[in-house]
């Protein structure tokens, strides 16, 4: 008994400390800054009529699509063409900045960051497990098949997630394209309640994989 | 007995699920006019130059701009929705 608990914690332990986990130190790569993020504060997000340049190059080639069929790919493909077109658009912009809870400018959980500041988060793509500003959107992506209410999920120390074929076979590119957005904001470090409730919608995977599918009914 | 709560805390902290639950309406279906609109659009822009932004967005943007007042008014109300075009 004592063998199998104390194999338990060291391996918990390992898992803890890997590249990935979240009580690990993160990536030792050195902190990479794209061109177009220099000089980019929320005030500067905030300001202007225009996209600021970080969301115009802001890219999805950081994907990696795992085991999937050509036709799985190519949806996928389509999904996250979808997700760099809007994300360069000024109307996801404007409703990221302007999204409202209770009358006030604000995200639920939103970890201590204004909505510009959450804006600037999403330009910037550093997940998690990363941590390079590098502008673009980096996951694993699997494919798995489950009857549940589960559209897709992942793990706080893994660096990829997984998509529900259920969901997947039906969705529109713009409805996969919410789903990974959801599941990548999570890599981001946002995180939302496990329950349903009133409050959930205006979390930030919850609201900002919303506007991603919304815009993205343009770009099918 | 402490070592098996320590175990099974650090375990579920590290296994807790970030899940997207559906939600009717999350499928993104676009009504059959809001498609028309949105390819028809893309096309007048296309015939005036523009491209597609998934080609070049900052060519796209920049012809979009030199061209507003020549688009049909859906179309003008699309793309400044879209782009913000003043």
């Amino acid at each position: 008994m004592m063998k199998s608990v104390s194999f338990i914690l060291l391996l918990t332990l390992t898992v803890a400390c890997g590249k990935g986990g979240s009580g690990g130190g993160g990536s030792s790569e050195a902190e990479a800054v794209a061109p177009s993020l220099v000089g980019l504060t929320p005030e500067k997000v905030v300001s202007g009529s225009k996209v600021p340049e970080a969301a115009q190059t802001f890219e999805t080639s950081g994907v990696d699509l795992m085991s999937m069929s050509a036709k799985q790919e190519a949806k996928m493909k389509k999904a996250l063409e979808v997700i760099r077109l809007v994300i360069a658009t000024e109307e996801f912009r404007k409703k990221v900045l302007n999204h409202k809870f209770l009358g006030k400018k604000t995200f639920v959980d939103n970890g201590g960051l204004t909505n510009a500041e959450i804006y600037q988060k999403i330009l910037e793509g550093a997940e998690k497990f990363k941590l390079s500003k590098n502008n673009t959107m980096d996951m694993g992506v699997e494919m798995y098949s489950d009857s549940s209410n589960t559209v897709g999920y992942t793990y706080p120390s893994a660096t990829q997630i997984w998509v529900n074929t259920k969901y997947f076979n039906a969705y529109t590119a713009a409805g996969v394209a919410h789903n990974l957005m959801h599941e990548w904001l999570h890599k981001l470090g946002f995180k939302h309640s496990a329950t349903a409730n009133a409050s959930r919608p205006f979390s930030v995977p919850y609201a900002i994989g919303y506007i991603m599918m919304d815009i993205g009914k343009d770009f099918l | 007995m402490k070592t098996l709560i320590l175990s099974f805390t650090l375990l579920s902290s590290f296994s807790a699920l970030a899940t997207q639950e559906y939600t009717p309406g999350s499928e993104g279906v676009p009504s059959e006019a809001r498609l028309a609109t949105a390819h028809s659009c893309f096309k007048e822009l296309a015939d005036l130059g523009c491209g597609h932004p998934r080609e070049d967005v900052n060519h796209f943007k920049s012809c979009l701009d030199q061209n507003l007042e020549n688009l049909t008014s859906s179309c003008k109300t699309f793309a400044k929705r879209l782009y913000g075009q003043d």
